[in-house]
């Protein structure tokens, strides 16, 4: 925790920090994010294995989209996302400096969201054998269960958007379900409106998703949202290849080229 | 009315559809079911919530005076979803209205006294209330000075009753452009409402000042009126908050424990001097 | 009327239950579901769920429905046909183990729909329900009951309250005319008053706070950066307000249908951005700080100084349900132990 500490208050006192997102500790045994810009104040942070919050999602919200130099403690989950937010052009006004662990537990401090990129390397978003597991369990059920699977699941949900708040690609500074002109989404919570929220969710994180767990892990209904995410990403494994994560790729669902093979686009 | 669905619209007839500006419409409404037309009251400087069956409900002020009996009227620029679907509505279709909401001019209060209304752009419907409910009582006030500002001349709104209100003796008004909205043949001002106030207000003795507009045209024009001598309680705005109900329920339009459904619209600068900067 | 106080065994609280059930009765009692608790129609007393502390949502659907439909209409041609709202179609409903808290929360409900206006759809739904809680003998961090005026065996807003005392019996306490009514009706399951007391039941959570003492407090640091910093980690989602027993804002938005639709009432929160967004694009409580500051000052001095009721009920629900652990009661600590330079 000392180098930890070591590191915030130089990335403060040298000015390559304005804001560092980190972690505290939180209710009971929980961690949550901490926002420090005092060098006093680097006591506070902690990282270690309980920390699981996805921060990346905080350097687009409106409140801190004009701090241009933050450090982001980042999880393997959180350093993917910060790499496809790059990709995404998410970064280009700004100057991030990243904590990470190493395999030791040590905290490493990472300048720029490139030197991150190949930090994490080609990372290939696959899933854990129980995660793959899970997946097995749904898909052997028939085409009406999952139906009423999903009825069932959905009509809890309430709309609150807690996936869509915690999710560091849901970074649209107006989302489809706000457009209302025409409305695509039916704005309250109803059986039929909330599969057409999920639904449009799905497709816009086809290619996108990092597999963090934060939308799931937001869900105060404890809605199963990972199990569309995790299948999307399988399916897209199967006939397009790898997902890698890298600054470079192409993200499927919205990505045109002239010679496409499928012209319904032209 | 305790047990009744406040959420019930009254069915209207659009009766008259009036092109007032690009995207600028005017309605008059007449209420379908006769015991609604005589049921109803009013009062300078209420709100209600028009609808678009299937679209949904908006807010904006009763434009038309309350001694126009048998009709209302309304105003309003095409910007979000239900003002576009009533932008398509035509003469003889069904919207539905709610209301009256919020609290009014008080124009008793202000007998015997000069009244200087200062509206800028899309602003004077609510003015416009006001300004016809004193002409139509013109006897109880002293001098009305109209001043009125638009972006450019095509943004005038209600251009018939700004001519009419020219040609009365018992009004002084006062029209403006912003620089670069004239065209070759304009005769009115042209300049900002703020530094036309100064140059055109009447003395601030005795006066009750009413100022309507974009909240940017508002910040600029109270220092002016102080400046010239209105004190902040003889100073009168109306505040247009986000609104879904109109009845203090929904939790949108409170600025601090102000509800401007319940409490306002209208307000003095001294109230507004007393708020928080959430408006 | 006057609380009366009555012994009601283990086997004869389900009969009521089964009883009520095999009546025909609407009950919703907790179930659980998706590890989770939450307050759904049940079927059969075997449903309900006992081993939990809090249900994830709170009951306030039951009189306030996250949709529910205001009115339906007809277009034929220019004409519109409007209907009102079924009044006579609500049905009589019974909240099943709802907690002290949970009752308590209607409080603020009936204050919001009811000062000036009366909403007179919310109010048939609350004349139609009525509420059988219990007693908590257990609490979790979250829980500030008694920080809020309530406590583990409050009864304001029940109409009945059950109080666990171990050995298969239970202190029944019947606080309203609703109360009464349900208990003549099975009059046989009751027994007479054993006369204990039932605090030493309960479970205790300390008291760290006064409303009071909150009101003039969060007045005082209108202006002061504690609700930034507080709301730094604030994602901008609806869950604390939709958990919440509370939470009153809602939006309208109609649902058509070829030529016809309905109008609905949809629960919103304060929270998110577009609440308060006006269509010029200027926004009165623009960042999350402001938006959390409204939410503390809504429920701790607006709605005590306009409704005279404060608008929490210190469930602890919100501090449960936050994906980033924003938790209310440690914030408002936070805030009662400001000093007046630290603005």
């Amino acid at each position: 925790m000392k180098r930890l500490h070591q590191i915030v208050s130089e990335l403060l006192a040298s000015g390559k920090a304005k804001l560092v997102i980190g972690y505290e500790k939180g209710t009971g045994e929980k961690r949550r994010p901490a926002f420090i810009s005092d060098a006093n104040e680097v006591e506070r942070l902690v990282f270690d294995s309980q920390c699981s919050h996805n921060l990346s999602v905080y350097l687009t919200k409106p409140e801190y989209k004009h701090v241009t130099e933050i450090a982001v403690f980042a999880t393997p989950q959180t350093m993917r996302a910060v790499v496809r937010l790059a990709g995404e052009n998410q970064f280009q006004d700004k100057k991030l400096s990243f904590i990470v662990m190493d395999q030791d537990q040590n905290a490493l401090l990472i300048e720029g969201a490139e030197v991150l990129a190949n930090h994490l390397g080609k990372e290939k978003i696959a899933l854990s054998s129980a995660q793959e597991e899970l997946l097995a369990k749904f898909e052997a059920m028939s085409r009406e269960e999952r139906f009423a699977y999903w009825k069932e699941q959905l009509s809890n949900c309430v709309k609150c958007y807690a996936c869509r708040a915690a999710c560091p690609m849901c970074y649209c500074t107006r989302c489809t379900v706000e457009v209302n002109q025409p409305q695509w989404i039916s704005v309250p919570s109803s059986l039929q409106g909330n599969f057409e929220y999920h639904i449009m969710r799905a497709m816009h994180m086809a290619g996108r998703c990092v597999d963090c767990g934060s939308c799931e892990a937001a869900c105060p209904l404890g809605l199963p949202l990972n199990i569309i995410t995790r299948r999307m990403i399988k399916d897209i494994e199967a006939s397009l290849g790898p997902d890698i994560v890298s600054m470079d790729t192409k993200s499927v669902l919205n990505t045109f080229q002239p010679n496409d093979k499928e012209n319904f686009i032209r | 009315m305790c047990n009744s669905n406040i959420y019930m619209p009254y069915p209207m007839r659009v009766e008259k559809v009036t092109n007032e500006a690009p995207g600028v419409k005017t309605f008059r409404l007449n209420f379908i079911n006769a015991e609604d037309a005589q049921q109803f009251t009013f009062k300078a400087g209420q709100f209600g919530e028009y609808s678009v069956f299937g679209t949904g409900e908006s807010t904006f002020c009763i434009a038309s005076s309350p001694t126009r009996e048998g009709y209302i009227e309304c105003t309003f620029r095409q910007s979000g979803k239900v003002t576009s679907a009533l932008t398509n509505c035509e003469e003889g279709d069904t919207i539905g209205f709610r209301g009256p909401y919020g609290n009014i001019f008080p124009l008793d209060e202000w007998k015997g006294k000069n009244l200087l209304f200062i509206a800028g752009g899309i602003a004077l419907p609510p003015m416009r209330c006001v300004i016809w409910n004193a002409l139509d009582r013109r006897s109880d006030f002293k001098d009305v000075t109209i001043i009125y500002g638009a972006r450019s001349v095509n943004d005038l709104v209600y251009k018939h009753e700004l001519e009419e209100w020219k040609n009365r003796d018992d009004v002084k008004l006062v029209v403006t452009v912003d620089p670069g909205g004239e065209t070759p043949d304009w005769k009115g001002e042209v300049g900002f409402v703020p530094s036309v106030v100064e140059k055109t207000a009447p003395v601030a003795a005795n006066t009750i000042a009413i100022v309507c507009g974009p909240p940017v045209m508002i910040k600029y024009t109270f220092p002016v009126l102080e400046k010239l001598g209105f004190t902040d309680d003889t100073i009168y705005t109306t505040l247009e908050n986000r609104m879904k109900c109109g009845f203090g329920k929904c939790g949108r339009c409170n600025v601090g424990k102000v509800y401007v459904c319940k409490d306002g619209p209208v307000f003095t600068y001294k109230q507004l001097k007393e708020l928080p900067d959430e408006y | 009327m006057q609380t009366e106080n009555y012994t009601i065994t283990d086997s004869n609280l389900q009969q009521l239950l089964q009883a009520l059930l095999s009546s025909g009765q609407k009950v919703v009692a907790p179930v659980r579901a998706n590890n989770k608790v939450l307050f759904k129609e049940i079927k059969s007393a075997s449903e309900v769920c006992s081993d939990h502390v809090q249900t994830t949502l709170s009951a306030k659907h039951l009189a306030f429905p996250r949709t529910e439909v205001l009115l339906q209409y007809k277009k034929t041609g220019k004409e519109v046909t409007i209907n009102d709202f079924p009044f006579d179609a609500v049905p009589q409903t019974f909240l099943w183990g709802s907690r002290p808290c949970d009752a308590g929360g209607f409080a603020p409900l009936d204050g919001i729909f009811n000062w000036d206006s009366k909403d007179a759809i919310y109010n048939k739904r609350r004349e139609q329900l009525t509420i059988i809680s219990f007693s908590c003998t257990r609490h979790d961090d979250a829980c500030f009951c008694t920080s809020m005026g309530g406590g583990p065996g409050n009864t304001a807003g029940s109409d009945m309250l059950i109080t666990p005392a171990g050995n298969g019996t239970n202190i029944a306490e019947i606080i309203t005319d609703k109360g009464k009514a349900l208990f003549e009706n099975y009059t046989s399951l009751f027994e007479e008053a054993m006369g204990a007391d039932k605090e030493q039941y309960l479970t205790k959570i300390d008291k760290v706070f006064d409303t009071a003492e909150i009101k003039a407090k969060v007045e005082a640091f209108f202006e002061s950066k504690v609700w930034k910093e507080q709301s730094a980690r604030c994602m901008g989602c609806g869950a604390c307000a939709y958990v919440c027993p509370a939470c009153a804002c809602f939006d309208i938005q109609d649902d058509k249908h070829g030529s016809k639709g309905s109008r609905l009432r949809c629960w919103d929160s304060c929270g998110f951005q577009l609440f308060t967004l006006h269509t010029s694009g200027h926004n009165p409580r623009e960042t999350q700080a402001r938006r959390w500051r409204q939410r503390v000052m809504h429920k701790f001095s607006y709605m005590p100084d306009r409704i005279n009721v404060v608008g929490c009920s210190g469930c602890g629900r919100c501090s449960r349900a936050c994906p980033a652990d924003m938790n209310l009661a440690e914030h408002l600590e936070v805030i009662m132990k400001m000093e007046a330079e630290k603005i």
